[in-house]
This record gives C-alpha cells, structure tokens and sequence, in this order.
C-alpha cells in the first residue's frame, strides 16, 4: 500500500504545521504528501489521483473550508478510496458536526488546537487501528441512536455491547481506560467504535432515506 | 330555555287538538269496510234507506248554494239517526261490484283511513315548526305569523279530517259547526300569510296593519257564518287573501334585490309558499269553480298537505341558509322528535294495518327504527354538523404565514386563505375591529375575524360569493385554523427569544472568557506557556461555540469531557491518574463550569510543571449545593512548589475561587503519614453570585 498522504487545509501555516506533525508521526515523505487549500483543489488532487491510480493512506480534512465543507470532500474521497483513512480536523467545530463527519465515514477528528504531542499520538492511534472519539461525542451518538425514527434494518441498531462502550466512554473514558473497565482488549473497544461509526453512517442513510420516502421523493 | 319552553308548550297544544280530533272520530258510528267500499244502503228494522252520492261528499263548501248545505246537513243528521238504530245494517258494494252487508258498530282505531291521519299528522307538524321559529326569534313578527300560520293549519285541518273520513254519515249539527271551525282555520290561515309577507323578510307596516287585517278577516268570517249575506263568501275571502299574499310576496321580491340576505331566505320561502298554495288553488278550489263538482283530483286532505310545504321549505332554507343562529342543538330537538315519532308511528301502523298484537309490533318497531332510522339519522346528522371547510387541511398555509417575514406578504396570504376557505363577496380589513374570538354577525351575513399574529381584522361579508351566509360550521373552521395560527406564532416567538438570547450568551461568553484569557497570552514573555494560554482559549472558544456550552452544564458532563484530556496530558509525561466523580449530578451555570475548567487544567499544569508527581488523584463530589474538586500528587511536596514559585497561576487560581464564591487551599498531601505532595481543594457553591466573572 503506498504511503501517501492528503491533507486538505486553507490556513497555510496551519497546512505546514499538520504536514509536519503527520511526518513526525507516521513517516510520510514529502513527495508522498499532497496539499489541497480549497474543496475544488481537493476534488483535482483526488480526480489526478484517481486517473494515476495512486491511492491515499490517509487523509486530513478540514471541516470548513473557504468553498464549502469538508464533509464533501470526505465524500468523494470514501467513493473514489474507500480504504484511506479519513480523519476531519477541526479548530472549532460543534460537536454535532462532528458527529454527521464521523456519520459521513470518517474514521477520527482532529482539534488542531491541541498540543502537538497529543496530536501525534491521536494520529499513531487512529493509524493503529483506534479510532477517535470524545465523551461529548459520546452522548451525542447516544442521543442520535435514542432519538432517531424507528427504522426496520437491523444492521443500524447498536447491540447491548456498544451502547455499554458508549456510555463509558461518555463518562470520561479513553478507548484503553473503557477497556481497561470493561476488561477486555482495547482492539475489541476499538472495532466496538468503529461498528457504531458505521452504523450511524447506515442510520443517517436510512433516516434520510425514511425522510426522502415520507416526503414523496422516493417510491 | 325559551325556544324549548315553547316547544313544549306547543307540543301539549297540538297533542291535545289531535287527541281530541280522534276522539271525535271515533264517536261516529261504523260499519266494516267504511274505508274501501262504496256504501249502497242503510237497512234499519224492515227499512231501507237508499244512498246517494250526494251523501258522500267530503266537504259542503262544494255545494254552491246554502240551501242545499242546509238540506245536506239535514240529510246528515237523518241518516246518523238511522244508524244508531239498534241492528242497523249497511249495505256496501266495494271495487269488484259485489255487495256485502256489514253491521253498524263503534269505530276502532283501526277503521281511521290513512289521509284521517295524514291531517292530524300535518297540523302537528306544521304547529311544531311554528313554536320551533318563534321560541328561536321570539320579537320577530314574521316568525310570530309564521307560528299562527302553523297554528291555524290545524284548525282548518283537523276539522276537516273528521267529516271529510265520515263513514257514512254524521250529526248535521256537529257536521255544520266543524265545518265552521275549518272555515274560521282557513280564513285565519290567510290573513297570517298576507301578515307573514308583510313582515317577512322585512316589515313593511306597523303592528296595527296586521290587526286590521285579522280584524278584516273576522268580520268577513262573521257576516259568512250569520248568513246575512245573500251568497257565501267564503271562498272568495280565501281567494283574495292569497292575492294579497302574493302582492306583498312581490314586493318583498323586489325590495331585497340588493340584500342577498333577505332573498336568499325568500327565495325558499316564496317558491315553496306558492307552489303549496298555487297546487292546493289548481287541485281543490278550481274544480268547483270550472264546474266539476266534486271529482277532485286528489282528496282534501291530502291537499292540505300542500300547505304543510310552506313550513318545511322554511325549515329546509334554515338549515341551508343559516337564516337565524341556529346552533346544532336546534336542529336536534327535531330529531328527537322525529326518533320518538317515526317510533310511534312505525308502532301505530302495525296495529291498524297488520290488526296484530301491541307486543308483537313492538319489537317490529325498534327493528325497523334500528335498522333503517338510525344508521339513516346518523347520515344527516353528520352531513348537518360536520363542518364541509376542514380547517386542519390548511396547516401548512397558516404556518407557512405565520413563518412569512413580510407584513404585506402576510397580509396577501391571509386574504387568500380566507378568501379559499370562504369565497367571500368581499373582505375588509378592520383596525379597530374589537373582537377577539370569531364570531358571524346575528344575521349570518358577516364574519369578524380577530386580529392574530400581528394582522388586521378581518371583516368577510357573505360566504361562497354571496350565495350563503355564514353560521356555526364556519366560526368552528376559523377558529380551529387561528388557534393552529397561534400555537404556531408563539412557537415561533419564543424561538426568536431564544435566538437573542443565545446571541447575549455567546457575546457575554466572549467578552467574560477569551478576553481575558487573550489578554493573559499577550502580556506573557514565556513562548511555551503563551502556547499554553491560547491553546486554553480555542478549547473555551469551542466549547462556547457548541451547544454544549450554552445555558447551564452538567457537572457530571464537564468533568466526564476534562478526563480524557488530562489523562493524555499526564500519560505523556508517565503519571498515573486517578479519577473520581462522586455525588448527585447538578447543573452549573456556564461561568461556573468554564472557571472549573480552568482551575482543573492550571492544578494539572501546575503539577506537571513542578512536582516530578507518579500518581494525580482528582476526586470531584458535589453535596448540598457544595462542589468540592480534590488534586492531590505524591510529588516534591509544597514547600518546593513554593519555592518553585507558583506565580501568577496561583493568583489566578485565587482569582477564580473568589469569582466562584468559593475558596482553594492548599495544604501538605502527607501531612499525617509523611507522604509529601500537595492537596489543592477547590469549594464553591452551586448558587453563584451574580457577578460571577474571570479575571
């Protein structure tokens, strides 16, 4: 798999500065670094790469950008490399739009104000395999699952297990600490969040389906 | 409860002129077959008394002269006399020509004929529709002639019913005295129609009018039964009548050609007047009068019924016009009446048709009613009373209105959706319109929409383009549709507040907050705790910004999002934290939870930065509206942090405690069992002070 990286950012030094931190985490080389400012820019970068058929490790996109959001960008990345590792990064987003990213197929967030170290170490993370989440993200997911319509497909509802790694993490708990409670293996915590990822993925399709149906727009 | 007072009242009345007719009735001497066949003869001991077609006429005004009603009533009483004859028998021939004798006997209920109680039934109804308009409109003078229209159908007609269904013969002189009670009926029939169309739709004349005209009418009746008169006047008196009613038929006609109100009444009213009278002239009074004698067309009583089409077709432009405020509850009395009537009369027809017992037709009765009146009564209730305009349909129009920023946008989709709902012949808007529900002017003509949402009154006049007026179903459609409107408006204004006062929180937030953090970062010389200080700012800033952080905060829910924080922080540098959050959940208000913040993350700075810790321990509990936040490491202790100098930190950690109404300590972690570290502990209150704001 090659080792390339996007990073999708308007504000330069900032661009600088994350192109610099993903080097010193996971070893990207410059030439294997593409940088977008805009959403048009990204769209380029992603269709060139597209056509020379060299896919993206990871990804880093900005929430807003200066052209419209970063949430489409994610979009036409997951269709066009639905292996690359997505990960939104942020300054000052809610956390509700961090929840329809992470509902969108990314598999972690960013807060850019952070201090490096703990940057680098959420990239290892979510580059290992542990995805990214918060307590406030945490409820807010509950809040999603607990609100939404009812929807018949089974495959978006979350099982006993995942509604129990939610509310621990909700409560303070990092991946390893809910493991650490819960007593089992932080990769198992870790596959329990990213299932709920996806299924708020399939849940927000299904609503929106539900809500196009009910509207008269579809069938 | 005037209207049903009267109801009442005229129920009793009529009960007991009906009960009184039948009673009549069934004195005169019967014989089977009274009602079908053609009676020949009267044979008496050895006598036999021939019958004449001349005896069997139903009424006596057909004979021209008073000579011959004087020999008829005569001939009358002769052959009542025979009758009563003990063993008296009367010889009849019925359709087929064969000839059968029957006995004379008493009459039962059964051997009353169908148009007998057609009459009896007329006058009741024609009573009851009377005293329902003039319990409803009891100042009115056209429904006070209307109801003495209704009360004289009866008096014409009952009369009649008794000796035009004679079987046979009966007494002259009772003869001759109903007869001058039907006369009195009919001739006081007329003069309550010419009074009706004098007074209806509008008065054209005094009171004292309609006293002349009865008073007219009287003497003409008086000078009719004294004979005094060489000829009978009877007749014409009721003719000119009815040329005096249509005269003012007319001219009512012609006043209301601008007052769509009044001739939308009318117009029933008038058409089903004439037509009743016009037939009742064609079918009974003109065939005398082209010489055809007695071969009516259709037998008196059933003509009388024409009369009767007088007081349904107003009924009928009741209902349809809404000619007064009737309320459902009117319309009701009716069909409870109609219920316990179409019961009786189901009952009555059974016993006299199929001659079976009461207990067995009974049960037939509430067969029949069940089966077919009710389910039948339900359908016109719910054609009656269900509003035809479903204001809940129009949701989406009001809230789109409701939602419209523009006022004269406002305005135009308000006048549309009235103007689709009603059809009005116009509609105006009144500012100083001072009704606050909807409500349909007395004479239904006008609808008075309040003002609502910041829109005029409105002022509708005449529903469906003039065709209809407005009544109760309307008023139920308008207000369901503005009590939508209003919940909508309110909704909407509150979310307006909200906005406000989100955007007061936001600014007050700034200013409190990330001034003086900003400031703080300015004025530092040190990059690394610069970095620090701005990094504190954009996690206030986003915390401000999201909506987590408007209004008031679960303390549960700030600590549970500093865990990860500080874990990562600490992990970094290898200390162990441990961390506990105890006690009931409380809400906090924003400046209390960002000054939380705020000190949790400075006492871990403090310990990373100066005590060469292995564990933090922080303990958080919140008790009787106390929160009290425990920091405790196993480091250097607090006389090297002292000496380490703690700064502008520890002043500002001061600061916030004072803000918080509280208070921080610091104190040896091992003062007792000779552990060093430091113990910092924060307490404040739940309630904060008022001008609870950062440094």
């Amino acid at each position: 798999m090659s080792h390339r990286l996007l990073v999708i950012e308007d504000v330069a030094a900032a661009r600088d500065h994350l192109v610099q931190l993903a080097r010193r985490a996971l070893e990207f080389q410059p030439e294997n670094i593409v940088v977008a400012a805009t959403l048009s820019q990204a769209r380029a970068a992603i269709l060139s790469a597209v056509e020379a058929d060299l896919l993206f490790k990871m990804a880093l996109i900005d929430i807003a950008l200066p052209d419209g959001s970063g949430i489409d960008a994610l979009r036409d990345l997951r269709t066009a490399f639905p292996e690359t590792i997505c990960i939104m990064t942020t300054v000052m987003a809610a956390d509700s739009t961090i929840v329809s990213a992470l509902a969108g197929g990314a598999q972690g967030y960013l807060l850019k104000g952070q201090r490096d170290d703990l940057i680098i170490r959420q990239l290892r993370l979510i580059e290992s395999g542990v995805p990214a989440i918060s307590p406030p993200i945490a409820r807010r997911i509950i809040e999603h699952f607990r609100t939404r319509p009812p929807v018949s497909e089974s495959d978006d509802k979350l099982t006993p297990r995942e509604r129990c790694v939610l509310s621990v993490i909700a409560k303070g708990a990092r991946v390893a600490d809910a493991a650490r409670e819960l007593g089992v293996a932080e990769t198992t915590v870790a596959s329990h969040v990213k299932s709920i990822y996806l299924k708020l993925g399939v849940s927000s399709r299904a609503e929106a389906t539900l809500v196009a149906t009910r509207m008269g727009l579809v069938g | 409860m005037v209207p049903i007072r009267t109801f009442v009242f005229a129920l009793l009345l009529v009960s007991t002129g009906a009960i009184l007719t039948v009673a009549m009735a069934l004195g005169l001497s019967g014989f089977d077959g009274s009602s079908y066949a053609m009676p020949q003869a009267i044979i008496t001991a050895g006598e036999r008394i021939l019958v004449t077609p001349a005896d069997l006429i139903e009424e006596p005004d057909v004979l021209p002269e008073r000579a011959a009603q004087v020999a008829f009533f005569s001939r009358q009483s002769d052959l009542a006399l025979a009758m009563q004859v003990p063993g008296a028998q009367v010889e009849t021939r019925d359709a087929t020509g064969t000839a059968l004798v029957a006995e004379v006997r008493e009459r039962t209920l059964g051997d009353l004929p169908f148009v007998f109680w057609f009459q009896v039934l007329i006058g009741v109804v024609s009573v009851l529709i009377g005293a329902w308009v003039v319990g409803l409109r009891p100042a009115d003078w056209g429904a006070r002639m209307f109801a003495l229209l209704g009360l004289f159908l009866p008096t014409f007609a009952m009369p009649a019913a008794i000796y035009s269904t004679r079987p046979l013969a009966m007494d002259g002189t009772l003869f001759e005295a109903l007869s001058t009670l039907n006369h009195f009926g009919a001739c006081a029939f007329g003069a309550a129609l010419v009074c009706l169309f004098l007074a209806y739709p509008r008065q054209l004349v005094p009171p004292s009018i309609f006293a002349a005209v009865f008073a007219l009418t009287g003497i003409l009746f008086v000078l009719d039964v004294l004979h005094i008169l060489p000829v009978t006047i009877h007749h014409a008196t009721v003719a000119v009548q009815m040329l005096a009613a249509i005269v003012a038929a007319m001219i009512q006609w012609w006043l209301s050609r601008r007052r769509p109100v009044d001739r939308a009444g009318l117009r029933w009213f008038l058409t089903t007047t004439l037509v009743g009278a016009g037939l009742f002239i064609a079918l009974r009074a003109m065939p005398p009068v082209l010489g055809m004698g007695d071969n009516f067309v259709i037998s008196q009583g059933y003509a009388f019924g024409l009369f009767l089409t007088v007081h349904l077709g107003l009924a009928a432009g009741l209902a349809r016009y809404r000619l007064f405020e009737l309320n459902a509850f009117a319309y009701r009395v009716w069909f409870w009446f109609a219920g316990i009537l179409l019961v009786l009369a189901v009952d009555l027809a059974l016993v006299v048709w199929l001659n079976t017992q009461v207990w067995t037709s009974l049960p037939v009765a509430i067969v029949v009613a069940g089966l077919l009146y009710f389910p039948l009564r339900q359908h016109v209730l719910e054609r009656i009373f269900t509003p035809k305009r479903a204001a809940f349909t129009r949701s989406s129009e009001i809230v789109d209105l409701v939602f419209t920023r523009e006022a004269e946008q406002r305005d135009e989709k308000w006048d549309t959706l009235l103007a689709s709902l009603f059809d009005p012949l116009d509609s105006e808007r009144d500012t100083a319109s001072p009704v606050t529900v909807p409500r349909a002017s007395s004479d239904g003509s006008m609808l008075l929409v309040p003002s609502f949402a910041g829109l005029d009154a409105r002022r509708l006049r005449l529903a469906d383009r003039g065709r209809r007026l407005f009544g109760p179903d309307d008023i139920r459609a308008i207000d369901t549709l503005l009590d939508l409107g209003r919940i909508v408006e309110e909704g909407r204004a509150a979310y307006k507040l909200g906005v406000v006062a989100e955007r007061d929180r936001i600014s007050r937030d700034l200013h409190d907050h990330l001034g003086a953090q900003l400031l703080s970062a300015l004025h530092t010389v040190d990059a690394g705790e610069k970095d620090e200080l701005l990094r504190r700012t954009l996690s206030e800033l986003r915390t401000i910004v999201s909506e987590e952080g408007s209004g008031e905060q679960s303390f549960a829910d700030v600590m549970a999002d500093l865990r990860p924080e500080i874990a990562d922080r600490l992990s970094l540098v290898g200390i162990t934290l441990d961390y506990r959050v105890a006690g009931e959940d409380a809400l906090l208000p924003a400046t209390a939870a960002s000054a939380l913040r705020a000190t949790l993350r400075e006492l871990v700075s403090n310990v990373i930065k100066h005590a060469d810790a292995r564990v933090v321990s922080i303990s958080a509990d919140v008790k009787d509206g106390r929160v009290t936040l425990d920091v405790t490491d196993d480091g250097r202790g607090f006389e090297q942090e002292a000496l380490d100098g703690p700064g502008r930190g520890m002043s500002n950690l001061k600061t916030r405690a004072a803000a918080l109404g509280g208070s921080i300590v610091f104190a040896p972690a091992g003062a007792l069992d000779d552990i060093a570290g430091v113990a910092a502990r924060l307490k404040f209150p739940l309630e904060q002070p008022i001008a609870a704001s950062l440094p």
